[in-house]
């Protein structure tokens, strides 16, 4: 018994409804879409990790 | 006969287009601040008040929440935004084309639970101030009035939400005073009890100082990750990455240790955390109905959000897909109704522990997510695939299940009770030094990395080629 999911041959395109299916086609036609960038990599890492960091030494010795 | 028509993008699960994500940075952190501003902040700093002092109390539980909210952010943050989908969506790549029902029955459970309960806070509020203002009589029995206001509340959310996204937006715009009047009554309490509450000692404080400060960033870090059921719904209107970040950080994050410094200040001065009570001792009848004004908005804009977020993760069932916006409203606001109508107090009662339990899974969630998107995939989805439950397409794994996924999920929570119970507050020695949701995410994220290759050995999940030192293909894009 073959698995499906484990063959290489080519897959029917199931179908979607029309308004996913252009959404989708959208995406597909652009480029990537961006996701975080340097200064949002900046902000997570200064409010996500240094300040965290420097409020528990503060309160620590407070 | 014609075809029923596609929901509009901001009233289903769908991926956003870019044109469609019109909430700017501005929106998006007034609309998020409304949101994390509820009663619960002043139980989570009752909570605080139990084991750290005024200053400590607030710097660890700032350090927690801001780190939970950064685990939150990374989570679900980079799909939702990118593909402008919801937090459930995002975890098809992790836990298969149907697999994803369990983190959609996590977030359906919490937002439904939360909701019961600060639907409740909100009647119970909304009488206490109709008396305080002479609306109502004192005669007048609460076991009778709870249910009528939240049913009354259900409706007045039902109608705002009708216009999806935008009636979250506007009630944001509305309530958003109430986070001010919140920094006020702080202000309030601070400056009339500053020298008590300096000198307040917590009541339960464990004989270990470094116990009870982990347990004030632990209390952070849950109380921030439960906003993982939340975010997606909500970040998925702002057009990139760049546009989220300050306002989920300042807009998420930064309000919950500030506005729980009232429950924290009036747990260690006035042994309550009720802003209503200790207003009262502090400024009288008149600042008691403007707290009361306080908890009646703050519980009310959480909900609205919560209910919107909870009916977008329900649009990713098949079956509800084509369902009208009003029959997913219906669905979700009806459970919170019906709680509120029959079993407000019991639920008031016993439902915070089931809850506990079921925050214990996010953390976890959070490390699975960002293990599979950072190293696993490296920021490879395949949007088509999230969409498609079939054998062959890459989330389908095995029928639609990540084994992966769903054992690291459970390694992730009994690593996180066997590290602190939520309920009884037994921890493990190194606990102190470690937290629990941490190392609850590091072992599900772990445990996920070490699944995931033998599931990439086997061909399955779609990741990227040559991903693994083992190489192993995988299925490759051009099957979609």
């Amino acid at each position: 018994m073959t698995d499906p999911a484990a063959g290489h041959g080519p897959l029917p395109a199931p179908l979607l409804p029309p308004d996913l299916e252009a959404r989708l086609a959208a995406f597909e036609s652009a480029a990537p879409p961006a996701g975080f960038d340097a200064a949002s990599w900046f902000w997570m890492l200064l409010l996500g990790v240094a300040l965290p960091l420097g409020l528990l030494v503060l309160g620590w010795r407070a | 006969m014609t075809a029923p028509s596609s929901p509009p993008a901001d009233e289903s699960a769908w991926p956003l287009l870019p044109r469609e994500r019109t909430w700017g940075a501005a929106r998006l952190t007034l609309t998020l601040a409304t949101t994390a501003a509820a009663t619960w902040c002043y139980l989570i700093g009752e909570s605080v008040g139990n084991y750290l002092g005024f200053i400590k109390g607030g710097l660890a539980l700032g350090a927690g929440c801001m780190l939970g909210m950064v685990l939150v952010l990374l989570a679900a943050g980079p799909t939702c935004v990118r593909f402008g989908i919801d937090s459930v969506a995002a975890t098809k790549p992790q836990f298969g084309s149907r697999g994803w029902v369990v983190p959609a029955a996590l977030q359906a459970v919490s937002i439904i639970g939360w909701n019961s309960l600060l639907i409740i806070f909100f009647a119970k509020s909304a009488v206490q101030l109709s008396l305080a203002l002479g609306i109502l009589d004192a005669k007048w029995r609460n076991a009778a009035l709870v249910p009528a206001l939240t049913v009354l509340a259900c409706m007045i959310i039902f109608t705002a939400l009708r216009r999806g996204a935008t009636g979250v937006s506007i009630v944001a715009n509305i309530l958003v005073a109430h986070v001010f009047i919140g920094l006020w009554m702080l202000y309030l309490l601070v400056s009339h009890r500053w020298p008590e509450l300096i000198a307040a000692q917590p009541l339960m404080a464990n004989p270990k100082p470094l116990w009870n400060y982990t347990t004030g960033v632990e209390l952070g870090i849950g109380a921030t990750l439960s906003w993982w059921p939340y975010i997606g719904a909500m970040i998925r209107m702002a057009p990139n990455g760049r546009t989220i970040v300050l306002p989920v950080m300042l807009g998420m994050a930064a309000p919950v240790p500030v506005l729980s410094l009232i429950g924290l200040a009036g747990a260690l001065v006035l042994k309550s955390s009720d802003p209503t009570e200790w207003l009262r001792v502090v400024g009288g009848p008149t600042y008691a109905i403007i707290s009361l004004t306080f908890v009646t908005a703050a519980n009310f804009g959480t909900t609205t959000a919560g209910i919107y977020a909870s009916a977008i993760g329900l649009r990713n069932f098949a079956i509800l897909q084509r369902r009208s916006w009003t029959t997913l409203l219906l669905l979700t606001i009806a459970p919170v109704a019906l709680v509120g109508i029959f079993i407000p107090e019991l639920f008031f009662a016993k439902f915070g522990n089931f809850l506990a339990l079921i925050g214990v899974a996010f953390a976890p969630l959070c490390g699975i997510q960002i293990v599979d998107y950072f190293i696993l995939r490296r920021g490879h989805i395949e949007l088509r695939a999230l969409y498609i439950d079939a054998p062959g397409r890459p989330y389908y794994f095995w029928r639609g299940i990540n084994p992966a996924a769903l054992i690291a999920l459970a390694a992730g929570c009994l690593t996180y009770v066997a590290f602190l119970n939520p309920l009884s507050y037994e921890s493990m020695a190194l606990y102190p030094y470690l937290t629990a949701s941490l190392p609850a995410a590091a072992v599900a994220a772990l445990v996920y990395f070490l699944g995931s290759l033998a599931v990439i050995r086997a061909g399955r999940g779609g990741y990227p080629r040559g991903c693994m030192a083992a190489g192993v293909a995988s299925v490759p894009e051009s099957k979609l």
